[in-house]
């Protein structure tokens, strides 16, 4: 069953090989960009004077974890929070974990599962590619960052550390993992990949929002809890504080539940 | 080598302790389908022998790809069991599609793959190994070149489609296999072909379970058929026993006047008869007919066999 995981991981893989090649590169790219950035802020002294000029209200209201985003470090990570390369990674994860919905819209499934191929191979193959997006694109911005350092960081810049780097990564790679696994629960019921993606993006948007008024919201502060995006505090890291492991965990729980739903729902169901 | 040897072993294993059981390829006891409170398929009961080529007929929605769905597990049923070589297709999932080569009624191919890696990958989750001699020669009967399989899908014809949707099915030379609507979208030659393969496939003890519209390529290719309507079965029979449920048309014609034809026996009908032409439906023999007309001018004399379609069309409509 192992040759039939991996011949089917080879198969998706080398259909969206262009599509997670530019991926990677833009990532990179990306990252090596804000390395330039931070570097020019770098060597122009923006840093202290950007400090000066926030207003108190903006520093109140973002609290202490703002400072650390106008720093040399914060702009040299900016893509492990930069809300555009969020939103794009977790439409990544979401577009990679529905396959199953369009093989069965594409009648795929027909063909694949009138072999002796087990229902939960589909869903187990999509899973292992949101674990291979995770870590191929996490480790692409780690690439595209470090080199960018290495070209453009001008002489006693502070890098950013190796431990926040990794926190930084698993922290990404777990949030996309997260919505790999939500959006794979919905397409193993769902006939249409759109669907699926629709359904999983319109989730995810809720929950963020969700997520974003219970932080300024005492009163419903608590549901925050609900939203995956409650666990993802990646100025935290930045601000100098350690990594929580109840964080990536939580994200990873979030993760495996829509695992266990999505083969729990398409075992069960009738593909037609 | 060794893995070679294995495979062989195991398929050979395999084949006599599936296909050479002795069980029923296909048989289904009671087996319904309902979605919702809409009856799909209701209570079908089917045996299918080895080596046999097995007409499925039916108008559109009459339950033909439920049955076949239900078969490979693709959906469950409401009621009843299906069992291919005697294995339970719900329970023994898994060993049933091992034994089954599948041909859908649509194109199931992703656009943006060729079809090498098509059948490269279906090769490798098939469960049995594919003979590159016996591959490369369905490709050349099918006209599939080397030059067509690296080409990308969406730059097939409909026709090409359907040839590599054959080739996909038979490639691993299972002992099973359910076609659904095999020749549609296939040119004349290419028809020819797929006829000689079937041939080939039941002389080798291959059975065939076949699903189709096209009622000459069922009269010519099937040995029995069944006809599905609105979800239960209306018909089984052998196609020679469906044609000797059908009267053959006699048309005489005379070179002078003769008189009304009255009665003629057992078994004839007449259906129109002037005074220089008889029309007659007959069933059974013709004997008594020839009898009666040979004190009479006979011109000429034109039997027709009975068609396929002309009987499996009144069951389409519930007029049998």
């Amino acid at each position: 069953m192992t040759r039939a995981l991996a011949a089917l991981v080879a198969h998706s893989l080398r259909r969206n090989r262009w599509l997670l090649a530019a991926t990677l590169v833009l990532l990179a790219l990306f990252q090596g960009l804000t390395s330039f950035m931070a570097s020019t802020f770098q060597e122009m002294k923006y840093f202290e004077r950007l400090a000066t000029l926030v207003p108190p209200f903006i520093r109140q209201a973002f609290g202490s974890s703002f400072l650390p985003m106008l720093s040399f470090t914060g702009i040299v990570v900016l893509g492990y929070f930069h809300f555009a390369v969020i939103a794009f990674l977790i439409g990544l994860a979401i577009a990679v974990a529905t396959e199953p919905a369009a093989d069965v819209e594409h009648r795929f499934t027909d063909l694949l599962l009138a072999r002796p191929v087990p229902r939960w191979l589909p869903i187990l193959r999509s899973a292992a590619l949101v674990v291979i997006c995770a870590a191929a694109t996490t480790a692409a911005m780690a690439a595209g960052t470090r080199a960018g350092l290495a070209l453009f960081a001008p002489a006693g810049a502070r890098w950013p550390s190796p431990g926040l780097m990794l926190s930084l990564s698993v922290n990404l790679g777990a949030l996309m993992m997260c919505w790999g696994g939500i959006a794979l629960a919905i397409a193993a019921a769902v006939r249409r990949r759109g669907v699926a993606g629709a359904a999983a993006g319109l989730a995810a948007f809720a929950l963020f929002l969700l997520d974003v008024v219970a932080r300024v919201r005492d009163p419903i502060g608590g549901m925050a809890r609900l939203s995956p995006f409650h666990y993802f505090n990646p100025l935290l890291l930045v601000a100098g504080q350690p990594i929580r492991p109840g964080d990536p965990a939580a994200l990873l729980a979030f993760a495996a539940a829509g695992l266990v739903v999505a083969l729990l729902l398409y075992t069960r169901r009738d593909l037609a | 080598m060794q893995n070679g040897d294995d495979d062989q072993g195991r398929r050979r294993k395999e084949e006599g302790g599936v296909a050479g059981s002795g069980a029923a390829p296909i048989s289904t006891v009671g087996l319904s389908k309902h979605y919702g409170r809409v009856p799909a398929l209701s209570d079908l009961n089917l045996d299918v022998a080895p080596g046999e080529v097995f007409g499925f007929l039916g108008l559109n929605g009459a339950g033909k790809t439920t049955t076949i769905r239900l078969l490979l597990d693709l959906i469950r049923p409401s009621g009843g069991r299906a069992l291919v070589f005697g294995r339970d297709c719900r329970t023994q999932s898994l060993a049933v599609r091992r034994s089954i080569g599948y041909l859908p009624g649509e194109s199931a191919f992703y656009p943006d793959v060729t079809g090498a890696q098509v059948l490269r990958l279906l090769e490798r989750v098939g469960g049995r190994p594919v003979d590159p001699a016996w591959r490369a020669e369905l490709l050349e009967r099918f006209d599939l070149p080397e030059r067509d399989l690296t080409r990308r899908i969406r730059d097939y014809s409909t026709g090409m489609k359907r040839k590599l949707a054959i080739v996909q099915a038979i490639q691993h030379d299972p002992p099973l296999l359910i076609l659904d609507e095999p020749t549609e979208g296939l040119d004349p030659l290419m028809q020819e072909a797929f006829y000689a393969l079937l041939r080939d496939l039941t002389a080798r003890g291959r059975t065939v379970f076949l699903s189709s519209h096209v009622l000459s390529e069922v009269e010519r290719v099937c040995d029995r058929v069944a006809v599905l309507r609105a979800g239960r079965l209306a018909l089984l029979a052998s196609i020679d026993g469906l044609r000797a449920l059908a009267p053959r048309r006699v048309t005489i014609t005379f070179s002078a006047d003769v008189p009304r034809p009255g009665t003629l026996g057992e078994g004839v009908t007449v259906q129109a008869a002037g005074s220089r032409s008889w029309c007659l439906d007959v069933r059974g023999p013709l004997g008594p007919v020839v009898a009666r007309l040979a004190t009479l001018p006979v011109e000429d004399l034109d039997v027709r066999e009975p068609r396929l379609e002309d009987i499996v069309v009144r069951y389409y409509r519930g007029e049998a």
